[in-house]
């Protein structure tokens, strides 16, 4: 029964931190592979908030919000010059350099022993100390969130991230500000995932930085694009099938416990291939954008060549 | 100074040993656009027929000449079937740098469930021996691999720029529907491309085998540092070799001043901001206001460039 609790945790902190992706990947078309490290950040803020300032865990989420919209913001500000590809590699050694100021800020973070002892919330009194009452606490934060953020899904504010996704020029001729509208999705998908960060440090109420190795944005990747891109309600569904059937590889009998990770990773890779290359468009596709549309679904992202040189960049702007 | 000398001569050898990788990586990247990011997982995986094969022949010349030639025909292989049967079908940029983080999921842990995750070194005495030039000692295997960089690095360059069917390749990376039209077959070119890449990929796989050993998860370092080295490089293998040594060198020059604690941070950091700060550069460079008179033999030449 705790088993199956945590579990359910589990798929909740995912869930919002997939729908966030899928927010930027999906609905906005902007890659990033640093969402594991933001999620390290979100709970080293929350963990640490509340293990040295005695702050309730509930303020060390927001807390760890506040940062994770910070960094989201200010890495899209620094990068936003960059073209697809050179954007998509710096977002990962953002991520190696995250993990790494986790590992080694020894003074702050403990290094690789992590923290442990994370106290949960008390609010108003009542306390969630125990499983049960920690699940209501981390259900409540999840819906409200992922109410949140369907709720922007269905804005017109998606509407202008979808057309920055199919045709940012085409929007900018339109009078938008896209760099705007960047900084905004990057504010809110940090802002979901810090607070995802923070719920699961008091969920396994002991952090340490392998939890948010690179593999970890692999994964979410994985949720999203099997989920669906641009259609958040796919992530969540994707969540709970692909965290079931990987609980599941566990309970296999037979299988030496050194091997249950790699199997684990092995049945994420060949979803992750198989979806790409046989249902591109995922589990549930994104609905067309006006209904009567003659060419539903995604469109290809526009790839970017600019790292190739200044003349190259220029014959593509004009 | 002659600590310095020493981190200096270490820091070219690293270099040289992420350098051969990036070449390959680079190879690849620049003549398809696609970025293949099982590349560190395949060319750990083809290390490891190299392995198999010297446990089961002795590490005698002949079994040692089977294992490289295993490891390269694998890797070749793995690539190629790769390019052709994945990544071609999915014609979009997204779906490809997709589709490869799920090869390299999928290669990296076959090969942990087949292996198992332990370290696996051979050992060449040989190739272990040290000899002392002046203050630096130096391993053999190291003299080794930076003099084999520095070949294949100039043995690129010469291809591509001396050679006819270099230039059908650096033509392929320049402006592939161009290099069509005037007859280049850039199918094969791309096919090539994968094929030299994957072979010094495997290269730095089996350098790695006799060096420092090899577990399945070392891949995914190696191709991340190759990665950032190809994005630095600019579409110019040269300058991709001059990254990979300088990148070795500041890894290393950082140990001499600051804590070797932070060297992977650094180093991450470095490239980040390095980038960063490269591309705002270029953007203020384009944005500038240009003056408007200026001397009538220049006027063509922006049109032109």
């Amino acid at each position: 029964m705790r088993f199956l609790m945590t579990t359910f945790m589990l798929m909740e902190v995912y869930a919002i931190v997939a729908m966030s992706l899928n927010l930027l990947l999906g609905v906005a078309g902007r890659f990033s592979a640093y969402e594991a490290a933001l999620m390290g950040v979100g709970a080293y803020t929350a963990a640490l908030l509340a293990t040295k300032l005695g702050l309730s865990l509930f303020w060390g989420c927001v807390a760890g919000a506040a940062m994770g919209a910070l960094i989201g913001t200010s890495f899209q500000i620094a990068a936003r010059h960059m073209d697809f590809f050179t954007f998509n590699i710096t977002s990962f050694a953002f991520q190696m350099a995250l993990y790494e100021t986790l590992l080694k800020w020894r003074g702050v973070t403990a290094g690789s022993f992590g923290i442990f002892n994370i106290p949960r919330p008390e609010i108003a009194g009542f306390s969630f100390t125990t499983l049960e009452a920690y699940l209501a606490f981390t259900t409540a934060c999840a819906a409200v969130i992922m109410g949140l953020l369907l709720y922007i899904e269905r804005s017109t504010f998606a509407l202008a991230l979808r057309g920055l996704r199919d045709g940012e020029k085409a929007l900018q001729s339109l009078g938008k500000n896209t760099f705007a509208l960047k900084l905004k999705v990057f504010a809110i998908s940090g802002a979901a995932t810090g607070f995802a960060g923070g719920l699961l440090a008091g969920l396994t109420r002991t952090i340490h930085p392998s939890m948010f190795f690179v593999y970890l944005s692999v994964i979410l990747m994985v949720f999203v694009v099997a989920g669906g891109r641009g259609n958040l309600r796919g992530s969540v569904v994707a969540v709970f099938l692909l965290i079931l059937l990987e609980q599941a590889i566990t309970l296999i009998p037979g299988i030496p416990t050194s091997q249950i990770g790699a199997l684990q990773r092995l049945f994420y890779g060949i979803v992750l291939v198989a979806v790409i290359m046989f249902r591109p468009n995922g589990l549930l596709p994104e609905s067309p954008i006006f209904a009567r549309a003659r060419f539903p679904g995604i469109k290809p992202v526009e790839d970017g060549f600019a790292f190739l040189g200044r003349t190259r960049s220029r014959e593509s702007t004009l | 100074m002659n600590l310095f000398l020493e981190l200096l001569v270490a820091g070219g050898v690293a270099g040289a040993k992420v350098g051969v990788a990036a070449l390959g990586f680079a190879l690849i990247f620049y003549t398809t656009r696609e970025m293949h990011f099982a590349f560190g997982a395949v060319s750990v995986a083809a290390a490891y027929p190299c392995y198999w094969v010297v446990k089961a022949l002795g590490d005698g010349p002949l079994g040692t000449a089977l294992g490289v030639v295993a490891a390269l025909i694998a890797a070749v292989l793995i690539s190629i079937a790769l390019h052709k049967y994945v990544y071609l079908r999915l014609r979009s940029v997204l779906p490809v740098v997709m589709a490869s983080l799920g090869v390299s999921l999928i290669v990296e842990n076959v090969i942990q469930i087949v292996a198992g995750p332990d370290i696996q070194v051979l050992s060449y005495p040989a190739l272990l021996h040290i000899v002392e030039i002046g203050p630096v000692r130096l391993r053999v295997l190291e003299i080794g691999v930076f003099i084999g960089f520095v070949i294949v690095a100039v043995a690129i360059d010469v291809f591509l720029n001396r050679t006819r069917l270099g230039q059908g390749l650096g033509a392929t990376m320049d402006d592939p529907e161009m290099a069509e039209l005037v007859g280049v077959r850039t199918s094969r070119m791309r096919m090539g491309a994968y094929a030299a890449g994957a072979a010094l990929g495997a290269i730095s796989g089996i350098v790695m085998l006799v060096d420092t050993g090899l577990k399945p998860a070392i891949g995914f370092t190696l191709l991340l540092y190759a990665l950032i080295i190809t994005i630095m490089g600019r579409g110019s293998l040269r300058s991709v070799a001059i990254w990979s040594l300088l990148f070795g060198v500041i890894r290393s020059l950082w140990s001499w001043q600051f804590s070797p604690d932070l060297q992977e941070l650094a180093v991450f950091a470095l490239m980040v901001s390095y980038l960063i700060a490269r591309d705002s550069w270029d953007r203020y460079q384009f944005n500038r206001i240009r003056p408007i008179s200026r001397p009538a033999s220049t006027v063509g030449a922006d049109a032109r460039a």
